[in-house]
């Protein structure tokens, strides 16, 4: 059981992938944390000055440089900070990095990752709450990666790296304060990199999470059986590999399926999910559910951004609704 | 000016510019045959010289990229003229199997690692490439090779902010082909349709990068200002901006006649742009190089030509199922 917080674990991951190859380097000074945790970073610039590179407010361009240097040698860890600006940098991430290695037919690889804290953060409103897993799903030759533990950002990073693909780090705002509250090492089982992990073995019903929708699901999960219902708890861990099987398997077995995604409705992870399960005839004894943002953008004030976020209460209530 | 490089230099910038101006006339002669896949080519007619005078300034190590309009800048760079049309042509044989065409043509194993056909795609990638050498102290440029269009985009400007920054060794070799009715010679042209500058240096000066405008179609200066930018770079004096300025080709004349260098040119743009006729008429006016000679260069370049048009058209396509391939690492 590892005995740090996330945000704490992810630098320590950072650093160690730092130590073992020189070639990797931070371009985006290290705002692991974003504005509320300016500071998580540090430890990197203190022990590596000279790698880690602070940018210009020019995403575009800092993330097309990352694209270059990885090609030609180095490893670049990129933080863009808000996912938010990561649409700034689209071209180099959506249209030049994951189409690299298939237009040279595999003579040039593209060894990067691009850290991203999305997610409803509280106060963002639309700008700042982005959530764009989804439409990097889209693309094909993007590695996406959404560990929701402490034990599993120590363990991800690494793979992560050693697979010279460009990575998409779908980290979450919030992840650090779940952490604080003291959620992060849940049944901390090391699962190989690229297969889902059963983060509570439950016979009732399947719900399907990742980031930070684990950390609610569990939640919601230890509350639902004190009603008496059993949930098992499938946290994705990476959404390209997506593991079917493992999903696929659980809601076999249990034959209830919900599925808790930040994502708005349409087209989002859960809407991967259920088509999945749907292609693949699961005989499910009630129709499954999906636990997403309304297709709505996300507004400034409190009361209206909780009205849309899927909440640990949320997630309950469709647990209950699929019994 | 006396151009720096020596006779047998020029004869080989030639050679490289008549491969490349053969190579594009076929290009443009085949793309309409119904067995040219995609739309059409973005030929290099009329900038051989440019791309002649880069690569010939630059060592194995530099690292080049390039755009769209790529075929003549992988050809000076060494490629072989039936493994490029294969590209060109999808076939297996190509520099990247088929998967590149002629928008994405490169040549990774010529240290020409990818090509993006976005305008302004590769160019902060070319600034990544000189990161990773000031990075790793490496003794080596990147050079990127772009046409005047770039500086429309915002690519640009976030792109050579970092460049100067952070002093990185790169050659920025901005390609403007739509040079207007003006002297190549004069200062002060009279501005383009779509970038209210009017002076492309000044633009690369406001960011502190060294700028100098050259005649695109004179493959000494090109070469000149390449070497000057190359051992900034590798010495650590960080980007420069080199402007070559051509008129683009008006295109319709069909094939070219290498004589017209010292005969009767069909329309003005062979008389004054053609960088190609203008090296050999240069040539032909030195006393150590007869008409013959030329004539008889340019006859063993289009016989390669020939011959690389049989390889592509001989070579096979990557089978369907190979479709799956290199998706990922």
């Amino acid at each position: 059981m590892v005995q740090m917080t996330f945000g704490e674990a992810k630098i320590a991951a950072v650093a160690q992938a730092m130590r073992q190859d020189e070639r990797v380097i931070i371009i985006g000074g290290a705002a692991f944390g974003g504005h509320r945790y300016m500071t998580l970073g540090a430890p990197l610039v203190q022990e590596f000055p000279k790698r880690v590179y602070a940018t210009p407010i020019a995403e575009l361009g800092y993330v097309g440089v990352a694209v270059g240097a990885a090609m030609t040698g180095l490893r670049p860890i990129v933080t863009v900070s808000t996912s938010s600006f990561v649409y700034e940098a689209w071209p180099q991430i959506i249209n030049e990095a994951p189409n690299i290695y298939y237009m040279t037919a595999g003579q040039t690889k593209v060894p990067m990752m691009v850290h991203l804290l999305t997610g409803i953060r509280t106060a963002g409103a639309a700008q700042h709450s982005a959530r764009p897993q989804a439409m990097f799903m889209q693309t094909p030759g993007l590695q996406i990666i959404s560990p929701a533990t402490a034990e599993d950002a120590l363990v991800m990073v690494q793979p992560a790296l050693d697979s010279e693909r460009p990575t998409v780090w779908i980290d979450h705002a919030l992840l650090m304060e779940e952490d604080i509250r003291g959620s992060s090492s849940v049944q901390g089982q090391q699962t190989a990199f690229g297969k889902a992990a059963i983060r509570r073995a439950g016979k009732d019903v399947t719900l399907v999470t990742y980031g930070i929708t684990t950390v609610r699901g569990l939640n919601a999960a230890e509350r639902a059986a004190a009603e008496g219902i059993d949930v098992e708890v499938v946290d994705l861990r990476t959404l390209c590999p997506l593991d079917r099987d493992t999903v696929l398997e659980s809601a076999g077995r249990t034959r209830r399926l919900v599925i808790a995604d930040e994502c708005s409705l349409t087209c989002g992870v859960s809407a991967e999910i259920a088509a999945s399960v749907a292609e693949a005839g699961v005989d499910l004894a009630k129709p499954l559910k999906r636990m997403n943002t309304p297709d709505v953008p996300i507004p400034f004030s409190p009361l209206e951004e909780q009205e849309l976020i899927p909440s640990e209460d949320k997630i309950l209530a469709a647990l209950r609704g699929v019994m | 000016m006396t151009p720096p490089l020596p006779n047998e230099q020029l004869w080989e910038a030639l050679r490289r510019m008549l491969l490349i101006r053969r190579f594009e006339e076929t290009c443009d002669a085949i793309s309409h045959e119904p067995y040219f896949p995609g739309h059409h080519t973005h030929l290099y007619i009329g900038q051989e010289a440019t791309g002649a005078g880069v690569a010939m300034a630059l060592e194995p190590e530099d690292v080049v990229f390039s755009t769209h309009r790529n075929h003549g800048h992988t050809l000076s760079r060494g490629a072989d003229p039936g493994r490029a049309l294969a590209e060109i042509l999808g076939k297996a044989t190509g520099y990247c199997r088929g998967r590149a065409g002629t928008l994405h043509g490169c040549a990774p194993e010529l240290n020409m690692p990818y090509n993006s056909a976005i305008v302004g795609g590769n160019l902060p990638i070319a600034v990544g490439a000189a990161l990773t050498a000031k990075h790793q102290g490496l003794s080596r440029a990147s050079v990127m090779m772009f046409g005047d269009g770039v500086m429309e985009e915002g690519v640009f400007y976030e792109s050579i902010n970092l460049a100067s920054l952070w002093q990185l060794p790169i050659i920025l070799v901005c390609e403007n082909n739509a040079w207007p009715k003006e002297d190549i010679q004069t200062s002060q042209p009279e501005g383009r349709g779509s970038l209210a500058t009017k002076q492309l240096v000044n633009v690369a000066e406001t960011f502190g990068i060294p700028a100098i405008a050259v005649d695109g179609a004179d493959v000494g200066s090109v070469y000149d200002a390449t070497v000057a930018a190359r051992q900034r770079a590798v010495s650590g004096g960080g980007p420069t901006f080199i402007e070559a300025r051509t008129r683009g080709w008006p295109g319709g004349t069909g094939k070219t006649d290498l004589s017209w260098a010292w005969g009767e040119p069909p329309t003005p743009w062979h008389r004054r742009d053609d960088a190609v006729l203008r090296l050999a008429a240069e040539l032909e006016r030195s006393a150590t190089t007869s008409q013959k000679q030329l004539l008889e260069l340019d006859s063993r370049v289009s016989q390669t030509m020939s011959e690389a048009l049989q390889f592509a058209m001989d070579s096979p396509y990557p089978p369907a199922e190979e479709a799956y391939a290199n998706v990922w690492p």
